[in-house]
């Protein structure tokens, strides 16, 4: 190898030289020195590149690898109980099976899982923008909430609102259901969240929080600051 | 294995590439778009693609390689689709109001980066984060050896014309 060769292979990969550019260093001054200075700017280039990256987002994509697979899961449950339920109603020639009442709670979870990233976000949320959300069950905020989104949402069974809060325990999604009414309160604990549905003055609410804790400090905050039209 | 709840091979294994390559994989999308959030999102995406596809990946040895390829197809997906608002400093003013505040040659290499074109700047980026060799990074962006070792090599030159570090170096660097 000449020093012409070498300095090619330098250019290309100065860490990756091969035995014969290696050997072609050990040999010639110039080139040895050419060698020193190039890996030296490279790891000068990688050091000032070298960005830390946001807190805490190996755990958020494990999460929401986590949920997908949930979902998918479910969905395949749900297809097998399906079919299950077909077969069944076939063989003792059934001709209506089911219920037309919504499982309330679990549409609060499948909706919240689906969008995951707004319990990250912090939007401002103008009153009477929140005020017209609220509207949709019939409510309004008498005073500030620790909102830090709200957007109208699409429910299977109807419109519906999506608000989170934030509490000193964790965020609670508070899913506005006019739609979908409730006689009494509901409640399921699952592995990652604690949810309740409420009646509401049209329709139901439900709040999906992380913990206990959370959930009852956002049952206070609506208390205190939500009147019923 | 804590978070699937079963220590299932392929879920442990992706957790390890998660926690292994995501800061990697976040640092080479900051620098193709220079956006804290979108890179983010790519990197998601990346990982979220990677879940799904994982019968794609032939040989784990070559995992790092695969994760920077899909990267590279979601960035390019996301230029397919729209193109985010940046915001690239123009004043001088700016300039010298942020070099006061941070080391210069840090910023210095970093203007030079962005005043490479992207053909240059991505296999750059590719061996000098991420490690790859010329090869690798021919799998990687669709292109012969030969053709990306022509790209670095360049790149490496403007780098130093920019930079103002002599192109046939012969002395040594202080």
């Amino acid at each position: 190898m000449n020093c012409m060769e070498f300095q090619r292979e330098l250019n290309a990969d100065p860490r990756g030289l091969s035995t014969d550019a290696l050997g072609h260093a050990e040999t010639c001054g110039d080139c040895a020195r050419r060698m020193a200075s190039q890996i030296k700017l490279e790891a000068q280039w990688e050091a000032d590149l070298r960005i830390a990256s946001p807190a805490g987002m190996e755990e958020r994509i494990l999460l929401a690898t986590q949920i997908g697979r949930q979902k998918r899961q479910r969905f395949y449950a749900l297809a097998a109980s399906l079919v299950a339920g077909v077969a069944l109603a076939l063989s003792l020639n059934v001709s209506q099976m089911g219920t037309d009442t919504p499982d309330l709670i679990a549409m609060a979870i499948e909706h919240v899982e689906g969008e995951p990233e707004h319990l990250l976000e912090t939007r401002h949320i103008e009153p009477e923008a929140l005020n017209r959300l609220l509207a949709r069950v019939g409510a309004q905020a008498s005073g500030t909430l620790p909102v830090t989104y709200a957007n109208a949402c699409l429910l299977p069974n109807g419109d519906g609102g999506h608000i989170v809060l934030a509490t000193h325990h964790g965020r609670v999604t508070l899913m506005l259901i006019p739609h979908g009414k409730t006689d009494a309160m509901l409640r399921r604990a699952t592995h990652h969240s604690i949810v309740e549905v409420h009646t509401a003055r049209y329709g139901s609410y439900a709040l999906v929080a992380p913990n206990d804790l959370a959930l009852i400090e956002a049952k206070a905050l609506l208390a205190r600051q939500l009147r019923w039209t | 294995m804590a978070w699937f709840g079963i220590g299932t091979g392929k879920a442990t294994l992706y957790e390890t590439l998660v926690r292994g390559y995501a800061p990697e994989l976040y640092r080479f999308a900051y620098w193709l778009c220079r956006d804290r959030a979108i890179s983010e999102d790519l990197v998601q995406e990346t990982c979220l693609r990677a879940w799904k596809s994982w019968q794609n990946l032939e040989d784990q040895k070559q995992a790092k390689q695969w994760l920077f390829t899909i990267l590279r197809r979601e960035h390019a997906r996301l230029y397919e689709r729209k193109t985010p608002e940046r915001v690239w400093i123009e004043d001088d003013a700016q300039w010298e109001e942020i070099a006061g505040q941070v080391d210069m040659p840090l910023l210095e290499v970093r203007e030079a980066l962005t005043k490479l074109p992207e053909n240059y700047r991505e296999p750059l980026l590719l061996q000098v984060l991420g490690g790859f060799s010329c090869r690798e990074i021919a799998a990687i962006v669709d292109a012969t050896e030969e053709a990306v070792m022509v790209r670095v090599s360049r790149a490496r030159r403007m780098m130093r014309e920019v930079l103002d570090v002599p192109v046939q170096t012969r002395e040594v660097m202080k």
